[in-house]
């Protein structure tokens, strides 16, 4: 269990070490966050005609409402929190590669819910879009995590199981 | 997903809007209390006083920048201010409670509830003090002044996002599913473990 927290603890460390360099925040997460801003408003227009996406905000064309995609938003910090848990377990690397992959993608589909949640909650009050925002999504977002960090681990062979965390 | 965790999920996300409403009635109190905590530490690192206004969540720092020390030098002094939201900091706390109260199994963990919450405002002061020193770096940076007048600290673009990113975006819940797994190690690898059994 100590040698697994302190893996894990050191590759967060490297992770958002390399995530914050300007080169990688310009070149990757910009332009993921740009990515997410495109996606999510393609969504919201099959149901909803008045959102237009300007640069990485998404508007309500008809109210001049928007909710502006930043860094932060885009769900990397939550991948980076389960990648680097996944990393750190005593596992095979195609399990590891697997389970990143499938990790993230789960995260990134509840961090699009929660793009468009928040737009339509901002539509309807700003208050409730502050509290949603800065407080709950946050927790909802590395819960998520949590669950498919242990789902891949029951996943894990029962050999594996008794060498990691127990 | 199994049965074990589906369950451990449901009961979460049952206790969290519970936990969410006690923590934001209570934004006053978290505020004073932090405001206290951080007294003595700013007084004794930063180079000036620095006081305090608690409106709500939201704390407000004060900070007396020498007027000599800008580009364009002179007499006197300005007051540059900083305000951090102690809720942004503390919004790991109902998780962890709800996370807690989750994995409750034979009896209530009121010592592993006080601890884990003990070990979160310890964090979220010191997270709360990390923010405070690098926006009052960007302050002095923005404003051209050289920021060793701060504790002898250089401005560097990606420290600074670094700090940001952990301290007020990644740990605050982060570290709520960390201190619970530090609390609760034998749910954790049952929850974990497809074999395991209840002992």
């Amino acid at each position: 269990m100590k040698r697994y927290a302190w893996t894990y603890f050191i590759l967060l460390g490297i992770l958002f070490a390399v995530e914050t360099l300007p080169s990688i925040q310009v070149f990757t997460v910009g332009a993921w966050t740009q990515f997410l801003a495109d996606l999510s408003g393609n969504l919201m227009q099959i149901f909803d005609s008045r959102v237009v996406v300007e640069g990485s905000n998404l508007k309500n064309r008809e109210t001049g409402f928007a909710v502006s995609i930043k860094a932060g938003c885009n769900g990397v910090e939550a991948a980076i929190i389960l990648a680097a848990a996944i990393l750190a377990y005593p596992s095979g690397w195609a399990k590891k590669g697997l389970g990143m992959i499938l990790g993230v993608l789960a995260i990134q589909c509840l961090n699009l819910l929660r793009i468009i949640s928040l737009y339509y909650l901002g539509e309807w009050n700003q208050a409730l879009l502050n509290v949603a925002h800065l407080y709950v999504w946050p927790g909802l977002i590395i819960l998520d995590a949590l669950i498919i960090f242990l789902v891949w681990l029951h996943w894990q062979k029962p050999a594996d199981s008794s060498a990691g965390l127990a | 997903m199994t049965p074990k965790i589906s369950r451990f999920l449901l009961k979460t996300l049952a206790w969290l809007p519970v936990f969410y409403l006690l923590w934001y009635l209570t934004r006053e109190s978290q505020a004073m209390l932090m405001a206290a905590a951080l007294k003595p530490l700013i007084g004794l690192t930063f180079p000036v006083d620095v006081p305090s206004l608690e409106r709500g969540s939201v704390l407000t720092y004060g900070i007396e920048v020498p007027a000599r020390l800008t580009a364009q030098g002179g007499e006197g002094s300005f007051l540059g201010t900083i305000t951090l939201d102690v809720l942004i900091y503390s919004c790991g706390i109902p998780l962890f409670m709800a996370m807690m109260l989750s994995s409750l199994e034979y009896r209530w963990p009121w010592w592993s509830l006080l601890g884990g919450v003990a070990w979160l405002l310890l964090f979220e002061a010191a997270a709360l003090y990390v923010s405070l020193c690098y926006n009052t770096l960007n302050m002095l940076h923005t404003l051209g002044i050289d920021t060793h007048w701060l504790m002898g600290l250089p401005w560097n673009a990606h420290l600074s996002l670094f700090a940001q990113t952990t301290f007020a975006l990644v740990f605050p819940s982060a570290l709520a599913v960390i201190v619970w797994a530090a609390f609760n190690p034998a749910y954790f690898s049952r929850l974990a473990s497809p074999h395991a059994k209840r002992v």
